[in-house]
Order: C-alpha cells, then structure tokens, then sequence
C-alpha cells in the first residue's frame, strides 16, 4: 500500500496521477510521516532535476511547516470542495496573509504549481493567492514559481527556455535524464551529460 | 541486476587499456583509445564546466572494480549537488548527505555502445581531423576535431591525454562556426590507485524515484510510428515502450541517432485540453513538442533546434504494428 501511495505521490507531481486517486492519496501523506518524508523527497528531486536553487537546510521541512501554521491564526475560510480533492487544509492557512518563515514559503512555493496544475473545482480553495504573501526577503525564484514568463526567458544554462509550464518544464528534465541513459555512452565524454544537473546556476540562491 | 553483462566487459577493456602503451596513430584509434579510457580507467579530478555565461567547478571521481563503474560527480561551487552513477542506477544527492536515487541504468546495449563508434560511417556526416597537440592540466594532449558536415549536429573539439586518452577538455562545437557551445576542462587529475573511492558517500538506495524503476520493454517494432524527412544519417536505433502502470500513460520511446549525436522521441496519449506545440532550450539540448493525432510528440536531444524540429514534424502515425 505504502509503495503505490509513494507511486502516486510522484505521479501526481508529475501531474500524472487520476483526479479519482489525488484526494485518498493526500489523506494518506497526511496520515503518515513516512509518507510525508517521500513527499519532501520527490519534491527535492524534482528541484535537484530541475537545477533549481534547492534550500534543504532543515530536515522535516513538512513537520515544521506543519507546526508552524498550526500557530498560525486562520483567517482565510474557505469552503470544502464537494471532491474532497484537498483535505489538509490547514497546510492552505499560508494564505491569510500572516508573517511565516521563510521556510514556510519556500515550501509552499515548490508545492504550488503542482496543486495548480490538478484543476480543482468550483469551490476549492484558491491555492494561487498563497505566494502573494512571501516575505520580500526571500530570495527563491523556483522553475515552479508562477513568475511571469520573461522571467523564464532571462534564465539561461541550466533552465529550459521559453516555458510557462512548471509541469513541462520537469516532464523536460524526466526527458532528457532518460534520454541520457541511452546518449552518454554515444557520446564523446560521460561527463557532459551529467554536468548540466550538477551544475549551480549562480544566478539563483 | 544489470551489473552482470558489464562486469567481464570492463574487465576486458581494463586490460586492453592499459596494455596499449603506444599512442594511436588514426583518428579512429584515439576515438576508441578515449572511449576506453573514459570507462575504464580509475581518475579523480577537478575540471571546470562553461556554458553560457557560467563559469562551474566540479570533482569527478571514476572507479571500476568488481562491481562494474561507479562515478560520483560533484558540484565545487553553490549547492553541494552530487551525482552518483554505478552501473545499477543514477543518484542525486543533496546538499543535506540525504540520498535519494532517482532512477535505474540501462544496462547492457546501452554501454557496449561506446565501444563501437564508427568512424569510417561517420565520415559521411563529421569531418574527423587530427588538430594538433596542446597541453592541458599539465599534460600534453593530442587534439581531435569532429566538425559537423551539415547544420543538423554538433561538432567536438577533443583534447586527449597523450598518455591514457582520457578527454582532458571537451568543446562541444556550434554547427556553422568554431565557436564551443560549453566547454569542460580539468584542471587536475590523478589516475590510477591514488584515486580515492567514490563510495564516501553512504547511499539509501532503497527508495526509487518511481519514473524509471522498472526497466522499459524493448522492442524491435516501431509501436505504430513512423518518422519521414529525418536529417541525413539520423535512424532510429532503438524503440522501448514503457510498462503499464495505473495513473500513468504509456509512452513509447525512439533513439534517433547518427552514430554520435542523439536526441529522444517521446510519445504518449495527449492529456485532455493540454499540448505542447513549439521548442525549447537548454544550453546545447533542444525540444520540440507538437501534437500528432491526439498524441504528444516531444523530442529532445543534444542537438541544434532544427534536428529536433525536424523529426518531431516528421513523426506520424504509420502502419499498425
């Protein structure tokens, strides 16, 4: 059970995953730390693929951010989604505007596009006003950041141009990790291929 | 697993490596004399990595032993970012020593292939041309230049080791001009035993990322795809098909190659709504998706942007399989 639910975790950051298996699948990482620790990893991975600007300096990210809300007073009420399609919606208090930590928002901001991405329905939380409130200080600029496309443009080397889709953006790196596979023993070194996901693009944090 | 077919392989090699002490005499010999050395050899090095307008520091560290290849990557400035790669699967690594694996090798075919760069089939769409001798991290190298006959792939300027012909600087070539696209260069390197192993790092390779864990199917068929009006020299060399599995579209994948530059097809049923019709690029790799009948096309590859242009319009649905 806990390795289809591991499975769907990364289908769905892929935007992968059946609308039917989101909401159960989000019940589980709720429920689990396990869980919730698969959770952070793919998303570490999809950062770390995508050549982004990763700050993992604390571990438990999800349990911090976790408590951290939880002190948070709630002012942003929103009605439940008749699909059930999100059901921690504490983890969606960031929205109320109050000061959070500058981890807080990172996290949120990796987690948004993907949960923009799932189409909610009518009545579902607008998950989008979340980065609104990140702290002017915080200096990330994620690939998953919903930041205008010039910004996509201005980025060079390690980042794909031209994109306004987070999702396309990493199915890309999927692409080209796999394609890889197949290239680097063709090619002329086995270093280059590898190089680019190494790579520190000093532009970002 | 797949540690089977390369173990007495890149025994072999070893030992063919290191007991050919002369230096080739033919493009073709230090081609092959490099593609040996790259996979067979202990190192340990610094080389800088310039690509666009980023100037990069990373360590590579390369052992073979009983257990095949093991190379650990390793970013020297910004985030500590790493990458593993032994002959099972390929790893990342973050800035915290937590490990997560990300993906399974191919195994097998897909190594031996070094070993058989054709030159003489090649000429046809590279000239190869010894260029000289330079030296490089204080050691003399032998320069090979592969330059690219048409605007469909890219050239390589090569500066191999005199003595092991391990590619000491890599210039990965633009189509029309001299100008290097990104250029790797070590500026140290120890060979042989000296070379410390890679396996400081202690590896939780238990948990991996779900999107290669199983190995695709290969298969000779061509899965109901065809591809017209490809570059001259590009053929498909290789289709897979991914497995089945819930939640997740089955995706069909060609290798188009010419013998040394390669890009990937990927085809899979077009979500609802979405579709992805136009290019992208990063650094020297290009993409191109375009939506053929209900399907998604995209192909990305380290070539120029009208190679991938090129057989993502060319792809078409054929002939049942």
């Amino acid at each position: 059970m806990k390795q289809q639910t591991k499975e769907n975790i990364s289908a769905f950051l892929d935007y992968e995953l059946q609308k039917h298996e989101i909401g159960r699948t989000l019940d589980r990482v709720e429920e689990s730390d396990e869980l919730r620790q698969t959770w952070e990893r793919y998303h570490l991975i999809g950062d770390i693929m995508r050549g982004e600007g990763v700050r993992i300096s604390a571990a438990g990210i999800a349990d911090q951010v976790r408590e951290q809300i939880e002190r948070e007073p709630a002012i942003l009420s929103a009605p439940r989604p008749a699909g059930k399609i999100f059901s921690g919606q504490h983890w969606l208090k960031p929205a109320a505007g109050v000061a959070i930590a500058a981890s807080v928002a990172a996290i949120t901001i990796v987690a948004l596009p993907r949960f923009n991405g799932v189409n909610p329905g009518p009545g579902t939380v607008q998950l989008a006003a979340v980065p609104i409130d990140r702290p002017a200080t915080l200096p990330v600029q994620l690939a998953a950041a919903p930041v205008p496309i010039d910004d996509y443009r201005r980025t060079r080397g390690t980042r794909w141009k031209n994109l306004q889709q987070p999702s396309l953006e990493s199915k890309l790196n999927r692409f080209l990790v796999d394609h890889n596979e197949y290239a680097a023993s063709g090619g002329s070194s086995g270093i280059m291929p590898y190089a680019t996901f190494v790579s520190y693009d000093s532009g970002r944090p | 697993m797949t540690r089977r077919l390369l173990l007495p392989l890149l025994l072999g090699l070893s030992l063919q490596a290191t007991s050919a002490a002369g230096e080739p005499d033919s493009v073709g010999g230090w081609l092959s004399a490099m593609s040996k050395a790259v996979h067979s050899l202990d190192y340990e090095g610094t080389f800088i990595y310039l690509h666009d307008d980023q100037l990069e520091a990373m360590r590579v560290v390369h052992t073979v032993d009983a257990d095949g290849e093991r190379e650990r990557l390793i970013s020297l400035n910004g985030a500590a970012r790493e990458v593993v790669r032994d002959n099972a699967s390929v790893t990342c690594i973050a800035p915290d020593s937590r490990s997560v694996s990300v993906g399974r090798r191919i195994g097998g075919s897909g190594m031996r292939a070094v070993y058989s760069m054709d030159v003489d089939a090649l000429s046809s769409w590279y000239d190869f041309r010894l260029a000289g001798n330079t030296r490089v991290a204080g050691r003399s190298t032998q320069v090979v230049a592969i330059l690219p006959r048409d605007a469909f792939r890219y050239g390589y300027r090569l500066y191999l080791d005199q003595g092991n012909a391990l590619p000491l600087k890599t210039d990965l070539l633009d189509t029309d001009s001299d100008d290097a696209i990104s250029q790797i260069m070590f500026t140290s390197l120890t060979l042989g035993s000296d070379a410390p192993a890679p396996s400081l790092v202690t590896l939780d390779g238990s948990e991996h990322y779900a999107w290669t864990q199983r190995l695709p199917m290969r298969t000779a068929a061509t899965g109901g795809w065809v591809f017209n009006d490809l570059p001259d020299g590009y053929q498909v060399t290789l289709h897979s098909r991914s497995p089945v599995r819930p939640g997740r579209p089955q995706i069909d994948h060609f290798v188009l190659s010419d013998g040394l530059a390669s890009a990937s097809v990927y085809i899979e049923p077009a979500a609802t709504g979405e579709g992805w019709n136009g290019g992208s690029q990063m650094g020297a790799v290009n993409a191109f998706g375009r939506m053929v009948d209900g399907y998604q096309v995209t192909v990305v590859g380290s070539v120029p942007s009208a190679t991938v242009e090129r057989i993502a319009r060319g792809a078409r649905r054929g002939m049942a399989q």
